[in-house]
C-alpha cells in the first residue's frame, strides 16, 4: 500500500465514522421519550402504576424507554385513588446524589417543585404504606 | 497529475469529516439542552400564571387575598411554578389552572408557607430554606380544607419526626394535638392566618381544631405512622 493513500483512507473512515454518530445522536432524543410501559411523553411525563402491589416506601421513578431519565425537573406531582387512609408522596433525587424534602398528601395531589441549583435529577411518587392500589404522577422538565 | 487528484480527494475527505464532527457537536449540545429543560415541554413552560376573580374560597380563609401578577411575582419562584402549572392543568384543558386568590406568611428564618385558592381548590404550599430550596404542597379541594383537611406531610427534615403544613378555615385559633390517639392532649399548637406548622412524631394522630373560646370545630386523624421507618 501507498504510504501517501494512508492519511486519505484515515479520514475517509473518520469521516464515516462522524457521520454515523451524527445519525445516532439525532435519533437518540426522539427514541428516549417516545413510549414506556408505565410513562406518556405528551406534555411533561405523565407516569401511572395501576393494581401493583409493592413494599412500603418503594420508590416508583419515573421512566423513559432508553433509561435515561435524568431530567431538568421543574415540578412533579403525585396522585392516587388509595382515599384518605394512605399517604401519597413526590420526591426527587438531585444529580449530586442528595433528595430534597418529599411532599406527602393523603387527599388532593401532592407536589414538589424543585429548585434550579438542584438540577438536573430524577423523579419518583411513592406510597408510605404496603398494599395493591394505583398511584399516578405528573413531571414537568 | 496523479498527485493532484490524490490531494483533493484528501481535502474533500477531511472537510468531511470536520463537517460531520461539527455536525456531532452541535447535536450533542442541541439535545443536552433540551434533555435539561430547554423546550421540551413548551406548552407547560410558556403557560404564565393564570389570574381570575377571587372564588368562594376567600369567605372562609381570611389569609386569602384576590391575586394579582405583582403578588404572584413576589412569590418564591418555586410557588410560582406550581401556580403557573398546577396540578389539575393540562394543555388539552386550557380553562384549568386559574388562580383567584393567595396568601402566605414567613414561618421561621428563610421559610414561608402559604395557601393558593387555584380551579376552586386549595394548594397550600411550603417553600424556602427548610426544604433546600424547594417548594412541597398538596391541593384538596376547598371542602377538605374547611373541614381541617387540608395540609401538606413532610417527612424527613429531622430524625423520627413529619412536618404538618396545613390552612385552616376562619375562626380556628389552636390545634389540640393528640401523638398516639391515646385520648390525651400533647401540646397547643397555634394558628396564625389560618396557616399552622408543627413537627409531630411519627405515630397515629389526632388533631383537633379549637376555636378562640375552646370549642372543638373539627377533628381529624393522621396516620403519620406510615413514615415509620
Amino acid at each position: 500500500m501507498e504510504a501517501h493513500l494512508l492519511p486519505r483512507r484515515l479520514a475517509a473512515v473518520l469521516a464515516a465514522a462522524a457521520l454515523l454518530l451524527s445519525i445516532i445522536t439525532l435519533l437518540g432524543p426522539a427514541r428516549a421519550e417516545a413510549s414506556n410501559g408505565s410513562c406518556t411523553f405528551s406534555e411533561g411525563w405523565t407516569c401511572d402504576w395501576t393494581g401493583n402491589s409493592w413494599p412500603k416506601d418503594t420508590k416508583l421513578w419515573f421512566e423513559s424507554a432508553d433509561g435515561n431519565n435524568e431530567r431538568n425537573w421543574l415540578a412533579v406531582y403525585g396522585s392516587d385513588d388509595a382515599g384518605g387512609s394512605v399517604y401519597k408522596c413526590s420526591g426527587f433525587k438531585s444529580y449530586d446524589g442528595g433528595e430534597i424534602p418529599q411532599g406527602c398528601s393523603n387527599t388532593g395531589p401532592s407536589y414538589i417543585s424543585i429548585p434550579s441549583n438542584r438540577r438536573p435529577g430524577w423523579v419518583y411518587v411513592v406510597h408510605h404504606a404496603s398494599g395493591p392500589r394505583t398511584i399516578h404522577g405528573r413531571g414537568l422538565h | 497529475m496523479k498527485k493532484s487528484i490524490t490531494n483533493k480527494k484528501l481535502t474533500v475527505a477531511l472537510c468531511a469529516g470536520a463537517a460531520a464532527l461539527l455536525i456531532v457537536a452541535l447535536t450533542a449540545v442541541a439535545s443536552g439542552a433540551a434533555g435539561l429543560g430547554g423546550g421540551s415541554v413548551p406548552v407547560e413552560k410558556s403557560r404564565p400564571i393564570s389570574i381570575a376573580a377571587p372564588g368562594a374560597g376567600t369567605a372562609t380563609f381570611g389569609v386569602l387575598r384576590p391575586a394579582t401578577a405583582v403578588g404572584a411575582q413576589q412569590l418564591p419562584v418555586t410557588v410560582q411554578t406550581v401556580l403557573a402549572n398546577p396540578p389539575a392543568s393540562n394543555a388539552a384543558d386550557a380553562s384549568r389552572g386559574t388562580v383567584t386568590a393567595f396568601g402566605s406568611r414567613s414561618a421561621g428564618l428563610g421559610s414561608e408557607i402559604g395557601v393558593a385558592e387555584v380551579d376552586g381548590g386549595l394548594c397550600i404550599f411550603a417553600a424556602g430554606a427548610d426544604y433546600q430550596g424547594a417548594a412541597v404542597g398538596s391541593c384538596p379541594s376547598l371542602a377538605e380544607s374547611a373541614a381541617g383537611k387540608g395540609y401538606v406531610a413532610v417527612p424527613g427534615l429531622s430524625p423520627n419526626s413529619v412536618r404538618i403544613v396545613g390552612v385552616v378555615p376562619n375562626g380556628i385559633a389552636n390545634l389540640a394535638v393528640d401523638s398516639g390517639e391515646n385520648g390525651t392532649v400533647d401540646r397547643t399548637v397555634s394558628v396564625t392566618s389560618n396557616l399552622y406548622q408543627v413537627d409531630l412524631a411519627e405515630v397515629p394522630t389526632t388533631i383537633a381544631g379549637l376555636t378562640r373560646s375552646g370549642e372543638q370545630a373539627f377533628r381529624i386523624q393522621l396516620p403519620l405512622d406510615q413514615f415509620a421507618g
